[in-house]
């Protein structure tokens, strides 16, 4: 699995997810955003995708979402009255999904104008060697978790693949030290690429 | 003034900083090594005595942090709260100074006055770091003490500080890490909930942010101690504060941060270190391998061409030229006490003895390997197989030491570091074939098989490997549910060996065996003589050999005499002992003479049962007494016997009855 270009990459289902969705339907800004209290935010996704310069902004939801975004949005389009921020209010069709957000946003941005779609996430199990991320979150149980935390692997921290040969065990650099974890330890940890300035 | 003063120390840190150096440094061979009581890790403790000034040090276990995850955390937090040291004195290894304050961070959680002594900065000077220990020393709020351990540098400026710190600790203010700010209300609310309720001498502020880590043996302990309503509020605030833990990690990240801000300072980035040149090689899938073959094949070649000699060279100059004086001396003695002493004490325990140069080579090898850093690229080479079975990459060095005596490869499960993954590999151990059981192998297989006998051989060792690793996965599922500790280990920097601390080990190690050897070893082989003496002074119709007529109907689904079974049983002392047992039951007086006479008593098929239950029967005493050691359980050790004999006659049953059906 390699990593995009784009200043955000993204993850495996996601990349593919934001692939289609941009060539299909041909939008350059193609942002993720998560509910709940998870990061990167739908705001933050949403203000990413207006700092590129868009004029109207389409969120529409790729998988369950909380009832929570409607409020998110609504607080947003306060704050930008420049931008027009559209909510698609609908549940996600979790079958077709690619086409069914390009044809979500095509209803509501005729015009053509942007589109709103996923930020990556992936696993560290899926980092090439020589590349570095940022640690997100965790998907482990509480042992693993105490235990990689101690180590160093924090939320916010930088990670750099040593060693991925793509089976077995892969070696890690993590505050200036070197660590080796199994497949599945490295799978549990969930990272995205390096912005500017983080 | 000197008035004899005692100070109480204890030493922490996390693995690989170089504490055992400074430990040693300390306390040289005043160290004694015992156990933590109850537990199987190992206890060290010394003594330091310098002007008037006596120090005692405990070692504490290597632990990256306090939480309740492994036995050592537990141990070490233990000692430090309920011991109440005068000093912590926390090592660090100034090359992974971030990581390793850590632990600093987890030890100013508690009461005890912490000292840092900021070791290994000559290999942080040549990867171009810098340190400032006064600047640390500011932001911290603690004394820290510079030191390079292995060049003697920094002892005693350390003492020097443990010494004022106990004198006058007025000018101690520990600067100490905060929750984050998300996690701050609610560890307030769970301080105040508990304090009431937090058992002497724990601290109530250390327990209410160990139950919102989630720590299991301080959420154990309050479950019991708190009243059932108080019980459930602080159950349900723990319950939505999940993974709260990720969160005080980043808090002390987060002061680690400030406080090496201004007193570390690195190089530009673009600096391969020699670990990394060298790892590219030693944890390549392919190299890797190689690399590990190569040590292995070095250390069998060490074993054979130093080890071997040398162990006949004590057969001859020691053993049995004793054995020769105690003879004459005993003369005129009665018959009994010249057996017992010839047969039964250098015979049985002296033979043992022979094992030392080859124990002394395992010893010293595992210890440089460790030492230098390469133990864990081992692990981490052979993971990917011994994941298969069930157990983790460590295992696979102690398990391979078996092949040349399964005591050093008992010892050697120390490395290991989940109690699972030890016990398992543990119970493995005897599956290996040793070089006393390959003994018995190279005797008998070309008296039956001649020109095949090679092949049979291998064949043998094959099925000892084969039954290891179904056994590994089978007692795994059934023992321990089928799961496998998590695979996350440090690959330390390579390092120069500190001989000090590898002699010391050896020693200790040596020590152990020694003292084994002279009790339980002595008394085994004592009894088994004197069952085989008694009760009329000859073997044919002693009890031993009562006890091999029993067996006698078990022996004959295998095609194995009684006296077969007789050997076998002498095993026990030593595993060459069978041969000699042979010989004395079928009246041959040499190896040559029990060569000729073998084939006249057993089938081929028969030898082959034989070898099969030589090779996966129950193992030495020595190394019983060793597994009893090291697991301290009497449940395992009698487990791994029941096992083994199932598994041999088992076997060996199968292998006759299918052997007698092709020939």
């Amino acid at each position: 699995m390699r990593w995009g270009r784009s200043r955000r990459a993204v993850g495996p289902e996601h990349e593919e997810l934001a692939k289609t969705v941009r060539k299909g339907g041909g939008y350059d800004l193609v942002e993720v955003g998560y509910d709940h209290g998870r990061r990167p935010s739908i705001a933050s996704a949403v203000e990413a995708v207006i700092r590129g310069g868009a004029g109207r902004v389409v969120v529409v939801p790729a998988g369950k979402l909380n009832s929570s975004v409607a409020e998110v949005v609504s607080r947003l389009q306060q704050r930008h009255r420049g931008v027009e921020i559209v909510h698609v209010q609908e549940p996600a069709d979790t079958t077709g999904r690619a086409d069914w957000v390009i044809r979500k946003v095509r209803e509501h941005d005729p015009d053509h104008m942007q589109a709103e779609a996923y930020f990556g996430i992936g696993r560290l199990s899926g980092l090439g060697t020589g590349e570095t991320a940022v640690i997100h979150d965790f998907d482990a149980g509480h042992t693993v978790l105490s235990r990689l935390s101690a180590l160093g692997f924090t939320p916010g921290s930088q990670v750099t693949m040593l060693q991925n040969y793509g089976h077995g065990p892969v070696i890690v650099g993590v505050r200036n030290t070197r660590i080796a974890l199994g497949r599945c330890e490295a799978a549990k940890i969930r990272v995205r690429e390096t912005a500017c300035g983080e | 003034m000197s008035e004899g003063r005692r100070i109480r120390v204890a030493l922490a840190g996390q693995p690989n900083v170089g504490k055992s150096t400074v430990f040693n440094l300390l306390t040289g061979l005043s160290q004694h090594v015992g156990n933590w009581p109850g537990k199987t890790v190992e206890r060290k403790e010394g003594t330091y005595s310098h002007n008037g000034i006596s120090v005692d040090i405990v070692d504490l276990p290597g632990t990256y942090s306090l939480t309740a995850n492994s036995a050592e955390e537990v141990i070490a937090r233990d000692h430090i709260i309920k011991e109440r040291p005068d000093v912590v004195v926390a090592v660090i290894d100034a090359s992974s100074m971030e990581r390793n304050l850590y632990l600093v961070a987890e030890l100013l959680s508690l009461q005890t006055p912490v000292i840092v002594a900021v070791n290994m900065m000559d290999v942080a000077d040549q990867q171009g770091l810098k340190i400032e220990p006064e600047v640390l020393q500011a932001a911290l709020g603690v004394p820290v003490v510079p030191m390079t351990a292995t060049k003697n540098q920094g002892i005693r400026e350390l003492v020097e500080a443990v010494d004022e710190l106990t004198r006058d600790g007025s000018t101690y203010e520990p600067k100490r890490p905060e929750i984050r700010e998300d996690h701050r209300a609610v560890l307030e609310e769970l301080e105040h909930l508990v304090a009431a309720y937090v058992p002497q001498p724990y601290p109530s502020d250390w327990v209410s942010l160990k139950l919102l880590e989630g720590d299991d043996e301080i959420t154990a302990m309050m479950q019991k101690g708190l009243p059932e309503d108080v019980w459930e509020q602080v159950h349900d605030i723990l319950r939505e504060h999940e993974d709260a833990v990720v969160s005080v990690a980043s808090g002390r990240y987060d002061w680690i941060g400030r406080m090496t801000r201004a007193a570390l300072v690195r190089p530009g980035v673009g600096q391969v270190t020699l670990t990394e040149k060298l790892d590219r090689w030693a944890t390549h899938p392919l190299w890797g391998l190689l690399v590990l073959a190569g040590i292995l094949g070095t250390v069998f070649l060490l074993t054979y061409s130093l080890g071997a000699p040398l162990q006949g060279l004590l057969e001859t100059y020691l053993v049995e030229a004793s054995a020769r004086l105690a003879a004459s001396a005993l003369a005129g003695g009665p018959s009994w006490l010249m057996g017992l002493i010839v047969d039964g004490i250098i015979g049985g325990a002296g033979t043992v003895l022979t094992f030392i140069p080859i124990l002394i080579i395992f010893f010293a090898v595992m210890g440089l390997l460790e030492d230098v850093g390469y133990m864990s690229r081992a692990g981490y080479v052979m993971d990917r197989f011994m994941h298969l079975m069930g157990l983790h990459g460590k295992s696979f060095l102690p398990l391979f030491l078996g092949f040349g005596c399964s005591v050093p490869a008992v010892m050697g499960t120390r490395v290991i570091d989940s109690r699972a993954g030890r016990l398992l590999t543990t119970m493995l151990v005897p599956l290996v074939p040793c070089t006393a059981r390959m003994v018995v192998l190279a005797f008998i297989t070309p008296i039956f098989f001649g020109a095949a006998a090679p092949l049979v051989a291998w064949s043998l060792v094959g099925l000892n490997l084969l039954v290891l690793a179904v056994s590994g996965v089978v007692i795994n599922r059934i023992a321990f549910g089928g799961e496998r500790a998590a695979f996350i280990m440090e690959l330390p920097l390579y390092h120069k060996p500190n001989w000090q601390t590898i002699g010391i080990l050896i020693w200790q190690r040596s020590l152990a065996f020694f003292k084994r050897a002279g009790t339980v070893i002595l008394v085994v082989s004592v009894v088994l003589w004197g069952l085989s003496a008694l009760p009329t002074g000859e073997i044919e119709t002693s009890y031993l050999a009562s006890a091999g007529r029993l067996l006698a109907p078990l022996g004959a689904l295998m095609g194995l005499s009684w006296q077969m079974m007789v050997s076998v049983l002498t095993s026990f002392v030593a595993k060459e002992n069978a041969i000699a047992s042979l010989g004395v039951l079928y009246g041959a007086g040499s190896e040559a003479g029990l060569a000729e006479t073998l084939p006249t008593i057993m089938s081929p098929a028969a030898a082959l049962s034989f070898l099969v239950v030589q090779m996966l029967f129950i193992p030495c005493v020595a190394t019983v007494v060793s597994i009893f050691n090291e697991t301290k359980s009497w449940r395992w050790t009698l487990f791994n016997l029941l096992f083994l004999l199932l598994v041999s006659f088992g076997i060996g049953i199968l292998v006759y009855q299918v052997a007698n059906l092709v020939t």
